[in-house]
């Protein structure tokens, strides 16, 4: 196999300098271009090709993040790696969801900033273990279903069907009483009925509890 | 005038007026009496007069009668008569009889007796009469005590009249009742005068002894014998009833008087002591002092009417005093009625209020505004902060880093170096997301709250929950979001330095309408009366106002409960 063709996509341009230098001594490696947005990057893939693109989040005009969405459409043999100073598990759900291959720190070691280019120039993806760990707490959230009634909802709604009392509900679910009767009302209209009664037997009618 | 006090000119006027139809009452009541007065007397003494001139006729008439019919019977001429005191023919016309000299008609036939009159002095009257018979004188003298009698009876003259007979020589025939003496030797007064022209009549002359009297005259005419006689009176008897009329009238007027100055007394004390109490209420009024009429407004008159509306202006007074009392004291929803249409204090009291009002709810839109300007400004500054060190620090370091490695460097001072520069990279992203983290405004405070309490959690001894129930699309726009963060941020850490809470709550929830945040520790509370020294929560409260959202803090000995709800746009 050939040298992996790779993009940098990063408006610090010492950054960049610094890791075409770093990667450079990687003979496995080839730095095809260099971008300092992700508009410059979307132009010049119109031209470029390459196998991966290192890219950073925080970007002047579009956002980097955008840009891999749009990209992932027009090239979709082309993969993407985050490296951003974003060390946050909601923007690496992001990124995942955007069709990033991989996410990385800035202050990634040299080793697996390698070893990530290569699994992703395989098609594999690569999260590394502290990456996961954000990415997966925050997907728990992300992934519930948007059913017609709210996780919160259903939530409320499985204790009131127990009998609990409003205080009850809202000791168990951190939330003030008045919270619970508003969701218990936004539920009643949102299932069109007029009372608790007729909630609980609506709600099991459509297998919601 | 104007210097009296109402007391009194209601004094003088009662006075005045009583004093002037009392005058002219009495003055007019004197005319007609007096008029009165004088007819009867006068009417008295005309009788009096009339009565006394028919007796004495009488007794003229009974002489001559006697004469006559001595003269029938001339031959016994012997015979006495009880009448005459002597009875003498003489040849001649006499010239004098009795020593007093006549005046014999000779002309008269035979048969005509004559009368003269003899009397020499007063009150004895004696008459003589005479008559030519065949040739001779037959005369005769009779003398007439009755005449004196008759004019000394009295009845009907009272103690100053008295009525006498004059002569046509002047002469006073009669007793005086007041002259003794023979002083007056002629009687020419109006009444002798006008007699003795033949006229009788009656009036007020003057007398024999120049004193005014009402007098009836008359002459009696008989025989050639001409006597006056007169009925009088003095003036000064006869309206002795005036006079004491006057007497009576005086005391009368002056008891009036009297009568007056108490009446306009007790009506000046009754008119005017309220209107001297309703001056000194007004004049308290004009200090500002403002009392109700009390006892004056217990009448039912003018003046009782005069303080009931004194009551209702004070209470009006009142009314707008209480008000601008409220609008003084800040009070801009207190309620006013004008009094009417025309209630230009109040008017212009509701109009500063809405000026005021008006003014107080610009000042605080734009305190508001300037508030919310300056955290507006804080929070820019603290996100460009955040994002120069997120994105400029952070890839010059990263870029350091990218540099040592490539570097030729010795293994483990390649290490070291490497450390000390994650250290550095990750102070710098700890400060920068202190300052403002990335994920609020990439992916909202719901996120933003959720990492700030993993990030805490590790140095806490206890458990959080945390329930984000925000959707994936930012419904809050930046100023509110950012606002949830730093009000959940402030709460968050009240909880873990002063709750001393073992367990806490933390809960964020989205509605059609708003998002709600709800914070619960189950530590030892605080005193919501006790006045903190920290800002927390009072910038919390000014955070929550900014965005319009409604704050609830409740805290016992069982814990501190908080919510907040920010109303979507």
């Amino acid at each position: 196999m050939s040298s992996i063709k790779v993009i940098i996509a990063d408006d610090h341009q010492l950054f960049r300098e610094g890791l075409i230098s770093l990667l450079s001594k990687s003979g496995s490696l080839e730095i095809v271009a260099e971008a300092e947005s992700g508009d410059q990057l979307l132009d010049l893939l119109k031209t470029t090709t390459a196998h991966v693109v290192l890219i950073d989040i925080s970007m002047p005009g579009t956002n980097g993040l955008e840009v891999i969405r749009q990209a992932r459409e027009l090239y979709p043999d082309l993969k993407f790696i985050v490296l951003t100073m974003h060390a946050e598990g909601q923007y690496v759900v992001k990124a995942v969801k955007s069709g990033a291959f991989g996410y990385l720190v800035k202050n990634a070691d040299e080793n697996e900033l390698l070893a990530a280019i290569n699994e992703v120039a395989i098609g594999k993806k690569y999260f590394n273990s502290e990456i996961s760990e954000l990415m997966i707490t925050n997907m728990a959230i992300e992934e519930e279903a948007h059913k017609k009634l709210s996780e919160r909802e259903t939530e409320v709604l499985n204790l009131v069907s127990e009998g609990k009392t409003t205080k009850e509900i809202a000791a168990q679910l951190f939330v003030s009483a008045r919270t619970v009767e508003t969701h218990r009302v936004n539920m009643m209209k949102k299932l069109n009925v007029q009372n608790t009664a007729e909630l609980i037997k609506r709600a099991a009618h459509l297998k919601l509890i | 005038m104007s210097k009296i006090s109402i007391g009194n000119k209601l004094a003088l006027i009662l006075i005045g007026l009583s004093v002037t139809v009392a005058g002219m009452l009495s003055w007019l009541f004197f005319i007609q009496f007096d008029t009165a007065l004088q007819e009867r007397v006068l009417l008295q003494l005309s009788s009096v007069k009339q009565l006394k001139i028919n007796k004495v006729k009488t007794e003229l008439n009974d002489r001559v009668s006697a004469f006559k019919e001595l003269l029938s019977s001339t031959d016994s001429l012997s015979e006495e008569s009880s009448l005459f005191s002597s009875i003498s023919v003489e040849q001649e016309k006499p010239t004098s009889i009795n020593d007093v000299s006549v005046t014999i008609q000779s002309k008269s036939q035979t048969g005509v007796i004559q009368l003269v009159d003899l009397t020499q002095t007063k009150g004895e009257i004696t008459i003589g009469l005479v008559a030519q018979i065949d040739g001779s004188w037959l005369i005769a003298v009779s003398e007439i005590p009755e005449i004196q009698s008759i004019l000394l009876e009295r009845t009907g003259l009272g103690q100053t009249g008295e009525s006498y007979l004059v002569g046509s020589d002047f002469k006073l025939k009669s007793r005086s009742r007041f002259t003794r003496k023979e002083t007056v030797s002629s009687i020419q007064t109006e009444g002798v005068n006008n007699a003795l022209l033949g006229s009788s009549g009656e009036g007020l002359i003057l007398d024999y002894r120049g004193k005014e009297v009402f007098s009836a005259y008359e002459m009696i005419e008989m025989n050639g014998l001409q006597w006056v006689l007169l009925s009088e009176i003095d003036r000064q008897e006869a309206l002795f009833p005036l006079e004491e009329l006057k007497t009576n009238t005086a005391i009368i007027i002056a008891l009036m008087l009297v009568f007056i100055l108490l009446v306009s007394y007790f009506l000046s004390r009754l008119f005017v002591s309220p209107l001297i109490l309703m001056e000194k209420k007004l004049t308290n009024m004009s200090k500002g002092v403002l009392q109700e009429a009390g006892e004056g407004g217990k009448r039912k008159d003018e003046i009782g009417r005069m303080f009931e509306a004194l009551d209702k202006l004070v209470s009006a007074l009142n009314k707008t005093i209480i008000y601008a009392g409220e609008i003084g004291q800040g009070n801009f929803n207190a309620e006013y009625e004008p009094l009417s249409d025309d209630d230009k204090l109040g008017n212009a009291l509701i109009q500063m209020k809405q000026k005021l009002r008006q003014f107080q709810e610009n000042e605080e839109k734009l305190i508001q505004e300037n508030q919310k300007s300056i955290i507006d400004g804080q929070e820019h500054e603290r996100s460009r902060l955040a994002k120069e060190m997120h994105d400029g620090i952070g890839p010059m370091l990263t870029t350091m880093r990218i540099n040592i490695q490539s570097a030729e460097l010795d293994t483990s001072k390649k290490e070291t170096l490497l450390n000390r520069l994650d250290e550095t990279i990750t102070e710098v992203r700890r400060i920068s997301n202190n300052l403002m983290p990335s994920v609020l405004e990439d992916f909202g405070a719901g996120e933003a709250i959720g990492n700030l309490i993993n990030q805490v959690r590790q140095g806490f001894n206890g458990t959080i929950h945390y329930k984000n129930d925000m959707s994936a699309e930012p419904k809050l726009d930046e100023y509110a979001n950012v606002s949830l963060y730093r009000i959940a941020q402030e709460s968050i850490n009240n909880a873990l330095k002063h709750a001393v809470a073992n367990e806490i709550k933390v809960s964020l929830s989205e509605f059609d309408d708003h998002i709600g945040y709800f914070i619960a520790d189950n530590g030892q509370g605080f005193d919501m009366q006790v006045p903190k020294n920290g800002n927390g929560l009072r910038n919390m409260k000014e955070r929550v106002k900014l965005v319009n959202g409604t704050f609830d803090i409740h805290s016992n000995a069982s814990g501190t409960t908080i919510e907040i709800e920010i109303p979507l746009k």
